[in-house]
């Protein structure tokens, strides 16, 4: 089966005073249908941003230069007129935002955000689309969905949002859903709730799935594939359960080492000293080489390539490059 | 632990604390219990865990416990002494001593102020600048990891983690003996995360500090606390050592929260049973009658629609509020 979506030498740079800023760079990688993917990285590891790209939402060039091809069902969304990319985004690919308090619109009722895109996609009556909406949002498990279409997003708890959120994504049958971040402002009991529901969603629809997230914790038993990124770039890709058997790149054992773990008490948590680079003027060589603790000297000089450790499972770091 | 036996560093005796809110202009007031009947006590140099989730009143107590706000209700003793009446000078001088760490680092410190100022202010507002105030900043910024580049700089150019130590640096400035931490660590990345976690555990071992740690996430709690509270809606529903707490949940609501945190590794996480709760917390304007837990519990029986169960020690250092014990749940879940 060909792959429904398919990335590769993905670069996004934004300019700025002091010269561009690489945000994402080659990022390759295809994901089928009914899998899952996760994307985890610190914050500005350039994960929203690559999501962004494939929707085409970020800003125009001058401003911000998207390079690469990204392959939906094999045609280049980078190159599709602006009405055909219209017609994909929102109905064949969608996206979950990560803060639900900021992304939805206050002056509309839920309904009304629900409705729009089953009216523009599939050309339904307004009465039509919010029936449809009420379907949805019973869907994803709010209580009397039907009088609850006249709310406005303030009259949700930020749980609910999120639910109704995910609601709209999915009100189009989505071939794609992008969630970025969807849970990180919610409490654990509601976070659980949510990832639940996206898993159970994912059956029902079928889709491809790509999660965002900065905690590996969340997307251990939810992702069939996942890539670490550092600094714009994959710096490990696998499988979930190789990953998780032998991580390879120092950052993907630091970030692993830092979850606090509900199961044992440690004295101290492992930390990962410093903070991501600079993306303006990243260093020469790794760009994890001030922050690992195997840093060798060529560290400092070389770019490492991606290593293939069998089993499709890559990483970036010169330590494999013997093995 | 150095504990004196029975004399606790800050202890809350029935704390009560009242909103009133009105629906509409018109309407009339409505009373919120924020909190409902708290009890509660630390020991000196020892970490207690407030969890709950978002809405439970866990961030009111803590402000409350650091008399930013008066209770409606019931007495606050720090070092057996009541406080909660303090004015004036005497209240300065408890808030010497009693410092808080705010939730939000992007909120909680001034734009407009560099960092050695927001740093400066506590001495100067205590009368402490003028003889070693420079040098006292100086070393206090380095035990909290602030490049002394960085002092002459404005928050917004740091990262959420930079930001947090700036934070913590104000409330340490003048050396408390307790620190209240509401959700320190909650905006920031896990890797940031860890080495907050470390710093305030370290800056413990060095300055013998008493620290009430207010967190949602159980799995930091685990790593600073020697006793955990749980809330639920205002109101304490287990109590008990940390260790005690993860080996041995009691309440319905604290096995919920602790099979609700995501493992990081995939075939632990596929094996263990999870217990997903319906629902959202209810509004504290209408509380469920009975126990405030009860509509989404799985064991709830008809006695917990009826009445309000107490806090009672089921084991030494051991306090739960739920009628219906571990050994009956089996009974009556399938």
């Amino acid at each position: 089966m060909p792959p429904v979506l398919s990335i590769s030498n993905l670069k996004v740079s934004f300019s700025s005073d002091e010269g561009p800023i690489g945000a994402v760079e080659n990022l390759n990688y295809s994901l089928n249908a009914n899998q899952t993917l996760a994307i985890v990285g610190e914050s500005g590891s350039g994960k929203s941003v690559h999501a962004l790209s494939i929707l085409r939402l970020l800003p125009p060039s001058p401003y911000c230069k998207t390079e690469g091809e990204i392959l939906f069902h094999g045609k280049n969304l980078l190159d599709l007129p602006i009405k055909e990319m219209r017609k994909t985004r929102g109905n064949k690919i969608a996206m979950v935002f990560q803060e639900p308090m900021t992304s939805l619109n206050p002056v509309l009722t839920i309904g009304e955000q629900i409705a729009e895109p089953l009216m523009i996609h599939k050309g339904k009556s307004r009465s039509e689309a919010l029936k449809e909406a009420a379907r949805l949002l019973d869907r994803v498990g709010i209580p009397d969905a039907k009088r609850r279409l006249s709310n406005y997003p303030h009259q949700f708890s930020g749980g609910m949002r999120q639910r109704a959120m995910i609601a709209m994504a999915l009100s189009c049958n989505p071939e794609i859903l992008i969630a970025d971040e969807p849970t990180t402002a919610l409490d654990v009991t509601i976070q659980a709730q949510i990832l639940e529901l996206i898993k159970e969603l994912q059956k029902e629809f079928q889709m491809a799935v790509i999660l965002i997230t900065h905690n590996i914790g969340i997307v251990a038993d939810m992702a069939d594939q996942m890539i670490v990124m550092y600094a714009g770039r994959a710096v490990e890709a696998a499988s979930m359960t190789s990953l998780f058997k032998r991580p390879s790149h120092p950052y993907t054992r630091g970030l692993l080492s830092a979850i606090p773990s509900p199961d044992s008490k440690k004295d101290r948590l492992e930390s990962i000293p410093g903070r991501p680079p600079d993306l303006k003027n990243k260093p020469r060589g790794c760009p994890f080489a001030p922050r690992c603790p195997e840093v060798q000297a060529r560290c400092w000089e070389n770019d490492p390539p991606s290593f293939d450790l069998g089993d499709g499972h890559l990483s970036n770091c010169w330590l494999l490059e013997k093995q | 632990m150095t504990t004196e036996k029975d004399v606790f560093h800050l202890e809350a005796k029935n704390l009560r604390k009242l909103f009133s809110v009105k629906e509409g202009f018109f309407g009339h007031p409505k009373a919120i219990r924020a909190l409902d009947g708290i009890s509660i006590g630390v020991e000196k140099g020892t970490t207690l865990g407030i969890v709950g989730e978002s809405g439970c009143g866990k961030t009111t107590l803590g402000r409350i416990l650091c008399l930013l706000e008066t209770p409606s209700e019931g007495t606050i003793l720090y070092d057996g002494k009541e406080v909660q009446n303090l004015k004036g000078k005497k209240l300065k001088e408890f808030r010497r001593e009693v410092q808080i760490i705010f939730q939000d680092p992007y909120a909680s410190l001034d734009p407009r102020m560099t960092v050695s100022e927001i740093l400066r202010e506590p001495f100067i507002i205590h009368g402490e600048w003028k003889n070693d105030g420079q040098t006292r900043l100086l070393k206090l910024a380095d035990k909290c990891g602030i490049a002394k580049s960085h002092l002459s700089r404005y928050p917004h150019e740091f990262s959420g983690g930079q930001r947090q130590r700036v934070g913590i640096a104000r409330a340490l400035a003048l050396n408390p003996k307790l620190v209240v931490c509401d959700e320190p660590v909650s905006a920031l990345d896990v890797s940031i995360q860890a080495q907050i976690l470390n710093l305030l555990k370290d800056l413990q071992k060095e300055l013998g500090l008493t620290y009430i740690f207010i967190s949602h996430d159980f799995s930091v709690v685990r790593h600073l606390c020697d006793k955990i509270a749980v809330m639920y809606l205002g109101k304490i529903v287990e109590f008990a050592l940390a260790d005690e707490i993860f080996s041995n949940p009691q309440h319905p609501y604290t096995e919920a929260l602790l099979s609700a945190i995501p493992l990081p590794d995939p075939e632990k996480q596929k094996q263990r049973s999870r217990i997903i709760l319906s629902g959202d917390i209810p509004s504290p304007l209408s509380p469920p009658q009975g126990c405030s837990f009860h509509p989404r519990c799985r064991y709830a029986e008809d006695s917990c629609r009826r009445d309000v169960p107490l806090l009672k020690e089921t084991s030494p250092n051991h306090q739960v509020a739920c009628p219906v014990l571990p050994l009956d749940r089996a009974k009556i879940s399938p």
